[in-house]
C-alpha cells in the first residue's frame, strides 16, 4: 500500500514538475507573472496620492525585470504599457509617453497595442489638459492607420472629446468634418469590414447632427450592402436593429420605414439564414402599430 | 416505527464502525485511494492541457468549444471547473462505481473471514463479472441527479421572475436563488439515498440491475431515515468547500484557488464515498443476517 502510494504521488507530481520546468519561460507563465504585478499596479492607482514614492519604482523596476525575463513573450508590449501606466498614474507623463511611443514603434504589425498605447498617450494628454496635443494625435492616428479601428474612430472620438468638453460649436464642426471625412473615405477600395464600420460611424454622425432619415438610410444601407454573415453577424444584425427601430420610432416617427428596410432585405436575399428573424421584427412593428392606432383612436 | 427509532440510534455507531474498519483495513482504502489518485490525476491533466506540449493538440479544441480567453490566464482556471465535472462524469460511470463496488468486495470479503481473497487483483477479478450491472446503476443515478437539477432549474426559472422586494415571497425567491448550489447538494444526497443499497446488493448477492433495485426500494422503506442520514451525514462536509466556492474565497487575489478547492474537493468526495459505502454494506450484511 506504502509503495502504491508513493508510485501514485511520483506520477501526479513528475508531469507537474516537467512541465513546469519546459515551460518555465512560456506565455502562460509570462500571463501569470504579469497578472500579479497589474494588480499591485491597480492597488496603486487607486490612490495613487496615498502610494509612497519608492513603491512607483519598486513596481517599475519589477515590470522592468519582467521584461528582461520573457523577452520572447507575446505579453511584453502589455507589460511595456503598464509601465507606462505607472509612470502616467505618479504624474510622469512625459516618461509614460515615451513609454507608449516606443510601444508603437516596436509594434508595428500589432494594431491591438497600437491602439491601447495611443489610447493612453491621449489619455496622458488630457490629464494634463492640452487638448490641442490630443487632436494632434488624433489626426496622426487618423493619418498612419487611415483604414483601422482606430483610424476610421478618430474623428469621432474627436467630437466625443468636444462633446465631454461642452464646448458645443466645436463638437459640431468636429461631426461635420467627420462625415465630410467618411464620404470621401467610402470612395477608396478597401475590405468590407472597413467599409461596414466607416458607414456605421458616418450614421452616428447624422443622428448627432439630427439628419434622422440618412442616418436610417445609411442603416439600411450597411443591412442590404453586406448581408454575408461573416460581416452580418448576430450581434450586428441585433445592434442593426434595434437601431433602426428605435431611430425611426423615437426619432422619425415612422412605423413603415423599418418594415419596408426589412421586407427590402428579406426580398432580395430569401435564402438568408436571418429571413425568419426578421420576418418576426416586422410582424411585432405591425402589431405594434396597430395597438399605437387603436390606442390614439380609443382617445 | 420502533424498530426504526432503534436503527436511527445506531447512526453514528455505524458510521464510526465504517471509519474504524477503512482504517483499519487497507485492503477496502486502496480502491478509494485508486479513485482519489485517478480524479486527481484528471484534475492534473486538465491544468496542464493549455501548456506545451499537451497544447499543441488540446489547444485548438478548447479555442473551438469555448474560445481564445479560457487558454489564457487566469480564465483558464474558470473553465476547469466545468470541464473537470464532464471528465468526472465518464468517470463515475466507467470506473468509479466499479471500483467501490471492489471497496465493497473487499469488506464482504472481510467479514466471511476469507483474508486471503483481499488482495486487489484478485477483488477486481471477483467483481468484475457485475461491471455491466454496475455501470447502469451508475447510468440510472445520474439521470435521476440530471433530471432534479433541470426540475430545479425550472422552480430556480420561475423564482428569478418573483418581482417581490419583501414578505415571504421575496424570502422564497432570495432562498432558492442564493442556496442554488446547495439545493444541488441535497438534490445528489438524496439521489444517492435513493439507491444506496444497489451496488451493496449487486456485489454482496450478485444480483443483475432491476433486480438490485428492487431490493434496493424494499430494504429502503424499511430504513428511510437511517439510510438518508448514513449518507447526508458525511455530505456535510462537502458545506465548507460548497461555502468557499460560493463566496469565491480568494479567487480575486489568487485565481489557482480555484484549482486547490476541487483538490480539495475530490479528497473529501473520495472520503465521503468510502465512509457511506462501508456503512451502507455493514448494515445490510447485518440485515441479511438477521432475516436468516
Amino acid at each position: 500500500m506504502k509503495k502504491a502510494l508513493l508510485i501514485f504521488l511520483v506520477i501526479l507530481l513528475l508531469p507537474v514538475l516537467v512541465i513546469g520546468v519546459i515551460n518555465r519561460n512560456d506565455d502562460y507563465s509570462a500571463e501569470r507573472s504579469l497578472w500579479k504585478l497589474n494588480k499591485q499596479y491597480h492597488e496603486i492607482a487607486k490612490d495613487p496620492k496615498a502610494a509612497p514614492p519608492a513603491s512607483f519604482d519598486g513596481l517599475i523596476a519589477k515590470y522592468g525585470k519582467f521584461v528582461k525575463r520573457y523577452n520572447a513573450s507575446k505579453v511584453v508590449p502589455i507589460a511595456r504599457i503598464y509601465i507606462g501606466r505607472v509612470y502616467a498614474v505618479r504624474g510622469d507623463y512625459k516618461a509614460a509617453r515615451k513609454v507608449f511611443e516606443e510601444v508603437i514603434g516596436e509594434n508595428a504589425n500589432n494594431m491591438i497595442m497600437i491602439s491601447m498605447a495611443y489610447k493612453h498617450i491621449i489619455q496622458t494628454f488630457a490629464a494634463e489638459e492640452d487638448f490641442v496635443n490630443v487632436v494632434k494625435i488624433y489626426e496622426e492616428i487618423k493619418k498612419n492607420y487611415p483604414l483601422t479601428e482606430i483610424g476610421i474612430r478618430a474623428p469621432l472620438d474627436i467630437a466625443r472629446m468636444y462633446a465631454v468638453r461642452k464646448e458645443e460649436l466645436r463638437k459640431t464642426a468636429a461631426i461635420n468634418s467627420a462625415l465630410t471625412y467618411y464620404k470621401e473615405l467610402l470612395k477608396k477600395d478597401m475590405e468590407p469590414i472597413a467599409k461596414m464600420m466607416i458607414m456605421r460611424f458616418e450614421s452616428e454622425c447624422y443622428f448627432a447632427l439630427g439628419m434622422w432619415k440618412e442616418g436610417v438610410d445609411t442603416l439600411r444601407d450597411i443591412l442590404i450592402g453586406f448581408p454575408e454573415t461573416e460581416y452580418l453577424t448576430v450581434a450586428r444584425a441585433r445592434w442593426l436593429i434595434s437601431t433602426i427601430n428605435a431611430m425611426s420610432a423615437g426619432r422619425l416617427k415612422n412605423y413603415d420605414r423599418p418594415v419596408e428596410i426589412y421586407s427590402e432585405f428579406v426580398q432580395k436575399y430569401p435564402e438568408h439564414p436571418y429571413r425568419q428573424v426578421f420576418e418576426q421584427v416586422i410582424a411585432k412593428i405591425k402589431e405594434a402599430k396597430a395597438k399605437s392606432s387603436e390606442a390614439a383612436q380609443s382617445k | 416505527m420502533k424498530k426504526e427509532k432503534l436503527v436511527l440510534k445506531k447512526i453514528f455507531p455505524t458510521l464510526a464502525s465504517a471509519i474504524s474498519t477503512l482504517l483499519g483495513n487497507k485492503e477496502i482504502l486502496f480502491p478509494y485511494m485508486v479513485i482519489c489518485f485517478i480524479q486527481l490525476f484528471s484534475l492534473e491533466f486538465l491544468n496542464i492541457v493549455h501548456r506545451a506540449p499537451l497544447n499543441s493538440f488540446f489547444a485548438p479544441v478548447i479555442r473551438k468549444l469555448y474560445g481564445e480567453i479560457y487558454l489564457h490566464y487566469p480564465l483558464n482556471f474558470t473553465l476547469l471547473p466545468q470541464l473537470f465535472q464532464y471528465v468526472q462524469i465518464v468517470f463515475y460511470v466507467l470506473v468509479s462505481t466499479f471500483l467501490v463496488a471492489v471497496a465493497i468486495k473487499a469488506v464482504v470479503e472481510l467479514e466471511s473471514g476469507n483474508e486471503k481473497g483481499l488482495d486487489f487483483g484478485s477483488l477486481v477479478k471477483k467483481t468484475l463479472s457485475s461491471y455491466v450491472s454496475l455501470v447502469l446503476a451508475a447510468l440510472v443515478v445520474l439521470a435521476v441527479i440530471l433530471l432534479s437539477f433541470k426540475l430545479f432549474d425550472k422552480v430556480y426559472a420561475r423564482a428569478v421572475l418573483i418581482s417581490a422586494t419583501g414578505g415571504i415571497k421575496f424570502a422564497i425567491k432570495a432562498v432558492i436563488i442564493y442556496g442554488k448550489p446547495f439545493f444541488y447538494l441535497l438534490l445528489n444526497a438524496i439521489a444517492t439515498v435513493l439507491f444506496a443499497y444497489v451496488v451493496p446488493i449487486i456485489v454482496v448477492d450478485k444480483k443483475k440491475i432491476f433486480a438490485a433495485i428492487w431490493e434496493n426500494f424494499k430494504l429502503l422503506f424499511k430504513s428511510p431515515w437511517f439510510t438518508f442520514c448514513i449518507v447526508a451525514i458525511p455530505y456535510l462536509f462537502l458545506v465548507p468547500g460548497l461555502l468557499l466556492k460560493y463566496i469565491n474565497f480568494l479567487g480575486n487575489d489568487y485565481p489557482e484557488v480555484k484549482f486547490w478547492l476541487l483538490v480539495i474537493d475530490v479528497l473529501v468526495m473520495v472520503a465521503i464515498d468510502a465512509v457511506v459505502y462501508t456503512s451502507l454494506t455493514i448494515f445490510y450484511i447485518m440485515k441479511k443476517g438477521e432475516s436468516k
